[in-house]
């Protein structure tokens, strides 16, 4: 287990320094002079060619990429904001809790509301409540989420004046923000749920547990939804990607200060340090969810463990 | 010449079948005709409305939803029902073209990844990882940050995003296929890679590729409608549903109907894919046929 994690560990540097160069290159091949972004378009001819040199704006292409991961990955530097003169991880640490909270919540949100409607749609398969749900769901992964939050406010802000329109303070203005965060999500993972369970339904250790007298109740939590999580625990772990992407949309519409919000900010501002640091921030979080996704397998499937073990 | 024509009879029963299960599903015809009149309506756009869609008419500015203009009006007087049909143009032309390039692309890399296999497949996929680590949401807006926003580059930016998903789909066909007796039969008979690959190998992996791309659009579109939405994607005046909703929401107090009408059209073509999507993966999935 040990040995597999670090393993994982290691592979997560080789997709560090890839996701670094590719934002690097787009980075430094978008238009607009770093120098006058900096300092304005008035810079003279003489502080401007001084401060690219002291930038290392001069050296070839390699040099540069080198020295900024060499930044990034032993001193945990950034960069600093055109914009604020602030260092890049700084404004990004201001922005990251509530992006955090917000996308954690709503990812708790949607494991259990998926789940749970998933594994009613499930046993009670082409009854009533099952029809609802699969509509409910498919109505659900189709609702563009901006839209979505707009019409809340719309109805709760607005019109009956019960929830915040903006902001993520206290449990009501989170109401707002994570039901919309997290509806795509909840829908994904009842569809997902719902088909893994109907594939372990079928199984005959379930009969042989159901010859046995359990409960229905007893067999659908230990035997079926035990079985059906690995599918389910796969898409949540694609799922934190997009959320944190969703997280962007809903942070625009909330007005929340997160580091969605400060990315978009930033592209407007033309303060590239900021956007290049953001992206790489989250492509990192994202790769460790990942892995910690891939050891939550071994926990939940021995079978798996053992020969992941052996490798 | 015997067996060449057993073959074609027995790759007609195979999309026969394939209709039947298809149309038996009313989910997924509805879905179908629903996309067909959405395309229909981008097309003809110029005959079904009334309006042009960038004609401005200050004094006519956020007139309700009336006989003379269905949706209403916003804030430049323009009229919303144009400007929502209008609008359907540049979603289809992002969902599909950027599903067309990601399609290309992800299945030439996995077809290379998969038949060849060892360094070039390892090579590759490690990269497809690198490219899958990043949201495909922020990978977007990283690269329209760098080109600028407009249609191209945005539909650029969704298709990079898109291509692992298929050169995995892609790759795994071909290592299954790549096994069959048929495909070593074929290499030992001395027919070439690229024969081989055409004629055994690719049609064989391309219901799961159908799938993924029906359902490829509908995220493209919704995609480009959100990065439309936070101002980094189609710009006004140019009529998109996501920047019609960026627009409206600085008035949805006052004139809700301005925020509704663009969102519907979105979520209607959304639900459609799905729903075909749906239809698709199920009429082509060979467990569930019997």
């Amino acid at each position: 287990m040990l040995r597999y994690s670090i393993k994982r560990l290691l592979q997560l540097i080789p997709v560090a320094l890839g996701v670094s160069l590719i934002v690097f290159t787009l980075l430094h091949i978008s238009p607009g002079d770093p120098v006058k972004l900096m300092m304005g378009e008035n810079v003279s001819q003489e502080v401007w060619a001084r401060t690219r040199e002291a930038m290392g704006l001069n050296d070839p292409f390699a040099v540069q990429y080198l020295n900024y991961i060499k930044d990034v990955f032993l001193h945990f530097d950034l960069g600093e904001s055109y914009a604020t003169k602030q260092p890049v991880l700084q404004e990004i640490l201001r922005c990251f809790p509530s992006t955090l909270k917000l996308t954690l919540v709503s990812m708790l949100v949607a494991t259990v509301g998926g789940i749970l409607l998933g594994v009613i749609s499930a046993v009670n398969q082409n009854k009533g409540i099952d029809s609802v749900i699969n509509v409910l769901a498919l109505v659900g992964i189709s609702f563009p989420s901006f839209w979505l939050g707009l019409l809340l406010i719309l109805l709760f802000s607005v019109q009956l004046g019960w929830l915040p329109s903006s902001g993520l303070e206290g449990w009501q203005g989170m109401i707002l923000p994570c039901t919309v965060l997290s509806l795509q999500s909840i829908a994904s993972l009842t569809r997902m749920t719902r088909s893994s369970m109907l594939d372990v339904i079928r199984q005959d250790y379930v009969r042989t547990a159901k010859a046995k007298g359990l409960s229905a109740a007893a067999i659908i939590f230990f035997h079926e939804v035990k079985n059906a999580l690995i599918p389910i625990i796969t898409t949540i772990g694609m799922d934190f990607g997009s959320l944190l992407g969703g997280a962007v949309l809903c942070e625009t519409i909330f007005s929340i200060q997160g580091i969605g919000r400060l990315m978009v900010d930033s592209i407007k501002r033309r303060d590239y340090p900021v956007v290049q640091g953001c992206v790489i921030f989250i492509a990192l979080a994202c790769c460790l969810v990942n892995l910690a996704v891939d050891l939550l397998y071994m926990v939940i499937d021995p079978k798996l463990k053992k020969k992941k073990t052996e490798e | 010449m015997q067996k060449k024509k057993e073959r074609e009879g027995e790759k007609q029963s195979q999309l026969r079948i394939f209709w039947r299960m298809f149309f038996k599903n009313k989910l997924a015809v509805a879905g179908l005709v629903i996309l067909i009149l959405i395309i229909l309506a981008a097309v003809f756009a110029d005959f079904i409305t009334p309006y042009y869609p960038e004609e401005q008419n200050l004094q006519g500015a956020f007139s309700a939803p009336s006989a003379e203009h269905w949706f209403g009006t916003d804030e430049f007087g323009r009229d919303i029902y144009t400007r929502v049909i209008y609008g359907a143009r540049q979603s289809l032309i992002i969902g599909f073209g950027a599903v067309l390039v990601a399609m290309a692309a992800g299945c030439i890399l996995g077809l290379i990844s998969g038949y060849y296999g060892g360094a070039v497949d390892a090579f590759l996929m490690r990269v497809m990882d690198i490219v899958m680590s990043i949201p495909s949401m922020l990978f977007a807006i990283a690269i329209v940050a760098a080109l600028g926003s407009n249609l191209r580059n945005l539909l650029i930016a969704i298709a990079l995003s898109k291509i692992p998903n298929f050169a995995r789909i892609m790759r795994a066909s071909v290592m299954s296929v790549k096994q069959m007796e048929y495909v070593t039969s074929a290499k030992v008979l001395g027919v070439n890679n690229i024969r081989v690959i055409l004629e055994d190998i690719l049609p064989n992996s391309f219901s799961p590729i159908i799938v993924q791309a029906t359902l490829g659009v509908a995220f493209s579109i919704l995609t480009a409608a959100g990065m439309s939405f936070l101002g980094l994607g189609i710009q006004p005046p140019t009529p998109e549903w996501g920047n019609m909703i960026s627009t409206a929401k600085n008035y949805i107090r006052d004139f809700p109907y301005m925020t509704i009408f663009p969102g519907a059209a979105i979520m209607l073509t959304i639900l459609a894919l799905n729903l075909l999507g749906d239809g698709l993966r199920d009429a082509l999935d060979p467990k569930l046929r019997y």
